[in-house]
């Protein structure tokens, strides 16, 4: 016996214990019309699910009872006692049938017709009626009900006399689920209540957690028995080691459920509809044995049912738009279910109308939510985001079905909230698929382990495409675009989270590392990497929730016990992006002059950006000089004292729109830097990254050009950055010979080796040649030797000749005496206090704050040569 | 807040206080094992340590109460505790005894008691080995939070 009439004998006698005690009042009370609502519902449903599952001897039977019973609520008939006893014997022949089914998953063979022509007869007020005709009627007319029923909900033959009465009852609930409002008593003799026992979802979930907690513990004890000599424990051990496996995976499975089951009240549902709606409507529905965990189950029985109905009201169209559109007549809907990367992916689609991005983008406008011009910029696919927006409804008519408003982002905050996805995919005129996308249980998940800083963290598995090595022991090095860490990998250009910063650890910058692994995640289909230290295997991970005085940071999704017994937290991989997003991962891009790409010989090769901006042939950019790419959304750019500007990470950016095109929505913006500033342009396409040398074959004199530049016998316009930029941004430091500018060279005076090694790596990367000394009199040794710095980082505090005696040397020098000094300290606030007038230190830096120190020592430099 | 007379008490010593945490809350006394860094936590937060299955979250009572450790943290005691259902941990100086002092020894808190303290302190009793500071544990954790921000 399949799954579904196993569900369907356990409900039907559940609600058949039900029955009887109402039909037992309704004949006490017969004018009571909530009772008689009840019964009906019940017999209703009952013929239904029957009809489903084509069980035709049931549903005749139930189908006569229903005609009596809608005879009594339409008043046509009084509920005698006769009528009450005539249904009470339909259903204990229905019970027999039951338990017959139960038993052997058939229904009995017999003959009902007796029965069914005193039924009918009863509903029918034709006692003189020829009794032939009575039993082809009975005979016919419920048989090719319950066949055409379910499979073509469109069919005339439904219109038949037979449903006139139920369906035009405004009783009925549309929805046709189990009705709620009847207490389902246990009944008493169906076996079918004895073999299903139901469970508080609290002891499967208390099961869970003591399980996980057993595997845990004999994941310990099989670690402590490998490194002990005593054999004595080795069988029980095995034995344990089995029993726990199949302890564990029963229990999970106790948390699965068919996806049919979720679902299996919508044929009755899009049924009910069709015919309110007076459309034709095929409900296909796929997969329905995927199994699903119960509480995805639960969370998505509604939403689902939100959308189908959705489709049926607002997607498909009436049979006459239908033929004028040159459609068939019966629209359809498909749910579909399948298991996709350890994801479950269910999709509902129709083939009806589809979205109407002009209709959305009209009521988007009028709420505000766009402007005209957005609305003509936005490609449809974004308009048709906006039905995901609180209280968006384009019906144009409120329908009982749908329309109100309580829309689709309730129904994307309920997925979303319970870790899932939902997509819309729509092509007007063709139809629309909505996609959900749910993780396969939330209680276990695959998880790969990972190590930052000698700590572990656990990534969802379902996130990760791959997993590559890098740095510079193997030849594939993390790359600074700007200041953001990136890894070529296979074409692209992956942008990396520094995951060890992210979390706050003390590490050196990405770019420097010789040896890590990056993980490849995906997310919405955007990649990037996470730059980790080290890679374990994977391993399935039980979810437990993160305390609450830790929720304030949702960097995590939860902890969990690994095999061994340790504590991980797991990693949410939505929120890594979002930290790649929003912030700079590695420093501040402003205080950097970032010249990672710089070499100085010109005929090195350099990465290049190359994009499209307006005419002419593709431009190229040296990629040192950019700081950032983005797509900017159109509501991004904005007019503020007749200027353009980009608004970027709370900031404004002055913009150049360099691109011809007016009707894309985001639009690619390049993010230049002169190592202080940022401003952006606004281009056609970014098309590639690639490393050419930025030799300039064919000056030119186009404002906007460099002049030519040429790489595997293409020409490409050298983009003038410095003048554009000035043109937007008059305080721009052109830089025209910025890629084979000289690196500064800094004097580093620390006397803690600490220090020194933790800095040289950091300035390295931010683009100095870095020289150590260890105290003063090393430095003024270097001084004598004839080395020449651009600038002077120095501790205060040194031991021998201190901070500022030091600087007093050195501004006394003939030598050093116009080299900047910055002074390192713990303190800024004590130091400055210290500080005599004299002492020449150009800036005070917090030595362990790289930021300030970086942007200190950027403006001494500018001071400088500003003077100079 | 009802005065906790009859009351029992687990006794802590932090920083040099001797603390009361009620016995309804506490279920274990147990030195953590395999602290784990909790990145971003609050900086009272002393990792996260796993507890027969369930993992916890240590806060150092020292930190959350912004009193110098007088112990080594490596010799210090744990203490799981259960806080609005959630399972957390305390570090500690040591562990004292399970007490019921009678009613009569309550104080309430001073009108010099700072805000800090007043928050996450329901009053005080007085014993021969020192003023027992009666801890208000979800307060405490509310001031973890807080000091965080």
């Amino acid at each position: 016996m399949d799954e579904l009439t196993t569900e369907f004998v356990a409900e039907a006698a559940e609600s058949l214990g039900a029955l009887d005690n109402e039909l037992v009042k309704l004949e006490q009370n017969p004018n009571d019309a909530q009772i008689l609502g009840g019964v009906f519902r019940l017999v209703h449903t009952i013929k239904g699910t029957c009809g489903f599952l084509g069980l035709d001897r049931l549903e005749a039977l139930t189908h006569a009872a229903e005609n009596v019973l809608a005879d009594i609520r339409a008043g046509g008939l009084t509920p005698t006692p006769e009528a009450i006893s005539l249904i009470l014997q339909t259903l204990d022949c229905i019970k027999i049938i039951l338990t017959s089914l139960e038993e052997s998953g058939e229904e009995p063979s017999g003959d009902d017709a007796g029965l069914i022509r005193a039924l009918s007869t009863l509903a029918g007020h034709t006692p003189d009626i020829e009794t032939a005709d009575v039993d082809a009627e009975a005979e016919a007319a419920p048989r090719a009900a319950s066949t055409d029923d379910m499979i073509d909900l469109g069919s005339p033959s439904i219109e038949g006399p037979e449903f006139a009465v139920p369906e035009a009852a405004d009783t009925c609930a549309p929805t046709a689920d189990v009705p709620p409002a009847i207490a389902p008593k246990p009944p008493a003799e169906m076996k079918a209540a004895a073999q299903n026992v139901r469970v508080a979802v609290q002891v499967l979930e208390d099961l869970m957690n003591m399980i996980s907690e057993l595997v845990v513990t004999r994941n310990q004890l099989l670690q402590a028995q490998r490194v002990s000599s005593d054999g004595a424990f080795a069988a029980p051990m095995q034995r344990l080691d089995h029993i726990t496996s199949a302890l564990y995976e029963g229990v999970v499975k106790t948390r699965m459920q068919p996806i049919g089951v979720a679902w299996r009240t919508f044929p009755r549902v899009v049924r009910d509809l069709a015919h309110d709606l007076g459309k034709r409507i095929e409900l296909q529905m796929i997969g329905d044995e995927t199994e699903i965990d119960r509480q995805v189950l639960e969370m998505i029985r509604d939403p689902l049912l939100h959308m189908v109905r959705n489709s049926c009201d607002h997607g498909l169209e009436t049979p006459e738009q239908r033929t004028t559109a040159g459609k068939g007549d019966v629209g359809r809907i498909t749910l579909h279910a399948f298991h996709e990367a350890g994801q479950v992916v269910i999709r509902i689609a129709d083939d009806g109308r589809g979205l109407a991005a002009d209709r959305i983008a009209e009521a988007a406008v009028a709420k505000g939510l766009l402007t005209a011009a957005e609305a003509g910029r936005l490609p449809s696919s974004e308009i048709q985001e906006f039905i995901f927006r609180p209280g968006f409804s384009t019906a144009s008519t409120v329908t009982n079905v749908s329309g109100r408003g309580v829309g689709m982002d309730v129904v994307r905050n309920n997925v979303e909230s319970h870790g899932g996805s939902l997509d819309v995919h729509s092509v007007e005129g063709v139809g629309s698929t909505f996609t959900i996308r749910f993780p396969l249980t939330l209680a276990v998940v695959p998880a790969l382990i990972v190590a930052v800083d000698g700590n572990r963290f656990a990534i969802p598995q379902a996130n990760i495409v791959e997993v590559a090595r890098a740095g510079l022991n193997h030849d594939r090095p993390i790359e600074l675009a700007g200041a953001a860490p990136v890894l070529r990998l296979r074409d692209r250009l992956l942008p990396l989270s520094h995951l060890a910063a992210d979390l706050g650890f003390d590490a050196p910058p990405a770019a420097t590392a010789n040896s890590v692994y990056v993980v490849v995640c995906e997310i919405e289909a955007e990649r990037f990497g996470v730059v980790v230290d080290q890679v374990f295997d994977t391993e399935e991970i039980v979810v437990k929730p993160v305390a609450p005085i830790m929720r304030e940071k949702a960097m995590f999704l939860g902890n969990a016990v690994l095999g061994d017994g340790d504590v991980a937290m797991i990693l949410d991989p939505n929120r890594l992006y979002g930290c790649l997003t929003t912030a700079a991962t590695g420093m501040d891009l402003t205080s950097a002059p970032a010249t990672d790409a710089t070499t100085d010989d010109a005929a090195e090769n350099a990465a290049l950006l190359v994009f499209i901006a307006g005419d002419g042939p593709a431009k190229a950019a040296p990629l040192s000089r950019v700081a950032r790419l983005e797509d900017v959304a159109p509501e991004r750019i904005v007019m503020a004292n007749g200027a353009t500007v980009l608004q970027y990470r709370g900031d404004l950016l002055p913009l150049a729109i360099l691109d011809d095109a007016d009707d894309d929505s985001a639009r690619p913006a390049i993010i230049f830097h002169d190592g202080v500033r940022q401003a952006a342009v606004i281009v056609n396409e970014i098309i590639d990254i690639i490393d050419a040398p930025f030799a300039i074959k064919l000056a030119g004199d186009t404002p906007g050009s460099l002049g030519l530049i040429e790489i595997d016998g293409t020409p490409f316009d050298a983009f003038d950055i410095d003048h554009h930029m000035l043109a937007i941004c008059p305080e721009w430091r052109p830089e025209g010979a910025e890629i084979t500018k000289r690196r500064n060279a800094v004097l580093v005076v620390d006397d803690s080796p600490f220090f020194r090694h933790l800095l040289s790596p950091l300035l390295k990367e931010a683009g100095y040649d870095v020289t150590t000394a260890s105290n003063a009199a090393n430095a003024l040794a270097l001084k004598n030797a004839g080395r020449n710095f651009d600038l002077i980082l120095s501790e205060i505090a040194l031991s021998g000749m201190n901070g500022f005696d030091f600087a007093g040397e050195v501004k006394a020098s003939p030598e050093w005496s116009a080299t900047p000094i910055v002074a390192m300290c713990a303190s800024v606030a004590s130091a400055r206090r210290d500080a005599r007038p004299d002492a020449g230190f150009e800036a005070f830096a917090g030595k362990t704050d790289r930021d300030s120190l970086l942007k200190s020592m950027a403006e001494a430099l500018e001071v400088v040569g500003d003077a100079r | 807040m009802s005065m906790r007379a009859g009351g029992e008490y687990l006794t802590a010593w932090a920083g040099g206080r001797l603390l009361g945490l009620p016995i309804d809350s506490v279920s274990d006394v147990l030195k953590w094992q395999n602290l784990r860094a909790a990145p971003l936590a609050p900086p009272a937060v002393a990792g996260l340590a796993n507890l027969r299955g369930r993992v916890v979250t240590v806060i150092d009572l020292c930190a959350a109460l912004d009193l110098t450790p007088s112990a080594d943290r490596a010799d210090a005691t744990g203490i799981a505790v259960d806080v609005d259902g959630e399972p957390y941990g305390l570090l500690v100086d040591a562990v004292g005894e399970v007490i019921r002092p009678p009613a009569s020894d309550f104080a309430r808190s001073p009108a010099n008691l700072d805000a800090d303290w007043r928050e996450v302190c329901d009053g005080f009793f007085w014993r021969d080995d020192g003023l027992l500071h009666v801890l208000n544990l979800p307060s405490v954790m509310r001031q973890v939070v807080r000091a965080a921000a």
